[in-house]
């Protein structure tokens, strides 16, 4: 009786390898978050991440600050909030490539042949996006706190803001991961991504008020999510009346688009 | 015996090849491998484009109110620079995987001279250049941007960029064949990036902190920009192109031996 059963238990004491036994959601994605971090801080884009807003708010702040200042109003004030979405979006163009690695790599594989739910390597990802949007915000923090920008509003007001930055950050970057997955160049997707990254920071109400663009680009720069976006960050931030319906429904509509797009990408790697 | 010897002089006896024809060859053959990468042609030539439009769409009145002249000469002219800085980056990126792969390595077994590597390499980057260059004239012209001096100045304005490029393509051939060359050449579009915002032709000198102005005046791209601007609009021509070429002789001298001698490593690692 005993005799029979003793090959599940005491395999261990007979030179064979424990039973397989599978790893639960939150320990393993502890482990692929851990490990996609290292990697980063490893590669040097940890630093970039804080370094990259640090840079871009100097590029922007420092020639354009004496005009703006001329005119009436805080330029500091004005351009962090562009500032800490752009980060945003170069989060999700590094995440595309990190994505794109892991698919072709052959982590992807290796990964899923391991007794781990199907989810981790998608959530250790994430993780790092997480870290990293919020490597970006000390960054820009820092050095808009350092040249004038300040929150005036509640605790409540800087939460929102924090977490608004976080949010369009993580849900560009869902859209970004499924792209760099199924994509078959990532390293070129994420040079093309830069392209749209221009034109959205630049032609939005975030560097410049929407006064200085000629009157038939004004009302694409008023409505694309990066206007809307910097400008309930920019509420937030001066504790002002602030209208955040807006920014509320893209996020909502980016989440679940990368959502979409991250069971997509799952489905047609499985294919595969 | 002696039809062995015949059948081996059917092959034309080994010769080495000129300088200027094995730079050329490969020249053309680095363009026409940079013209199938996606990454190098949206970076050299699509991504400007894109920028010149930005900057005049969103900055062209801000900065033309601040005096200085028309701002789409001095857009036109950074942005052409800028094509040259970040294409030169995404072609160090292709020069790795040249001697990852071993193809540094098979080319330099080739019985020619190996000058005409590098030799070839700069020229390429040069077209690389001019070529985007031209591009740029294009779609600034709808934007405002005249060949007040005629052609003959125009195309010496095309001739700017390409001459700043060579200068530029060296100091990133000798980072990009040093130890593993991917992350030095990221860290450099670091101070590339600063290079772009921290110069004359995205706003005037003035605009800038007075301790900053002498690094903003006399960094490698203002005095480029002046002499497209010199070449097109109109001031002065022959002061910024000395001072650019200078700058572009001054690399080649500082970083020219360190690329040389990188290239050799990298083409005799593996």
């Amino acid at each position: 009786m005993t005799a029979t059963l003793a090959p599940t238990t005491s395999t261990g004491s007979r030179g064979g390898s424990t039973a397989r036994t599978s790893v639960g959601l939150a320990a393993a994605t502890a482990t692929l978050a851990r490990q996609k971090v290292l990697a980063a801080v490893r590669s040097g884009d940890a630093v970039f991440a804080v370094l990259g807003p640090v840079v871009f708010f100097l590029c922007f702040y420092v020639p354009l600050h004496g005009q703006f200042e001329r005119a009436g109003g805080e330029y500091a004030q004005f351009l962090l909030p562009i500032i800490l979405l752009q980060a945003g979006i170069f989060t999700a163009i590094s995440a595309t490539e990190t994505a794109g690695y892991d698919a072709r790599a052959g982590v992807h594989e290796r990964v899923m042949s391991l007794p781990i739910p199907r989810v981790t390597p998608f959530l250790g990802r994430m993780a790092w996006v997480l870290t990293r949007m919020l490597l970006t915000l000390v960054g820009g923090l820092t050095i808009g706190y350092s040249l004038g920008f300040r929150f005036h509003g509640s605790i409540w007001h800087t939460a929102a803001f924090l977490a608004l930055v976080v949010v369009f950050g993580l849900a560009l970057s869902m859209l970004t991961d499924a792209v760099g997955t199924v994509g078959r160049d990532s390293v070129s997707i994420a040079s093309i991504l830069m392209i749209p990254q221009l034109i959205l920071v630049m032609a939005s109400t975030g560097l410049v008020p929407a006064e200085g663009f000629p009157g038939w680009a004004r009302p694409f720069v008023r409505n694309q999510p990066l206007s809307v976006f910097s400008d309930a960050l920019r509420g937030l931030a001066d504790g002002s009346g602030v209208d955040l319906t807006a920014a509320a429904i893209w996020s909502v509509g980016l989440l679940a688009a990368g959502s979409a797009a991250i069971v997509a990408a799952a489905r047609a790697q499985v294919k595969r | 015996m002696s039809e062995t010897m015949t059948t081996t002089q059917t092959w034309r006896p080994r010769r080495s090849v000129p300088l200027a024809a094995q730079s050329v060859v490969h020249a053309t053959a680095l363009l026409r491998s940079w013209s199938r990468d996606p990454g190098i042609v949206v970076q050299s030539l699509v991504f400007p484009a894109f920028m010149l439009l930005m900057f005049q769409l969103v900055l062209g009145k801000t900065v033309t109110s601040m005096g200085g002249g028309n701002s789409v000469y001095g857009n036109t002219g950074l942005v052409a620079l800028v094509g040259a800085l970040f294409g030169t980056l995404a072609t160090a990126i292709s020069l790795i995987h040249e001697r990852d792969s071993g193809l540094l390595s098979r080319m330099w077994t080739l019985p020619v001279p190996r000058s005409g590597f590098i030799a070839g390499r700069l020229a390429a980057e040069a077209v690389r250049a001019g070529i985007a260059t031209v591009v740029l004239f294009l779609v600034a012209v709808p934007l405002g941007f005249r060949f007040e001096h005629g052609i003959a100045a125009g195309i010496g304005a095309v001739l700017v960029p390409m001459i700043f490029g060579i200068g530029i393509a060296v100091p990133v051939i000798a980072l990009a064949t040093v130890a593993s060359g991917k992350q030095a050449v990221q860290q450099l579009g670091g101070l590339f990036l600063l290079l772009l915002f921290f110069n004359g032709g995205f706003a005037p000198v003035s605009e800038y902190p007075g301790w900053l102005q002498p690094v903003v005046r006399h960094q490698p791209m203002t005095p480029a920009i002046d002499a497209v601007r010199g070449l097109t609009e109109g001031g002065a021509i022959a002061a910024p192109l000395i001072t650019t070429v200078a700058w572009t002789v001054g690399l080649i001298a500082v970083f020219g031996p360190l690329a040389v001698r990188g290239y050799r490593r990298a083409a005799e690692s593996r």
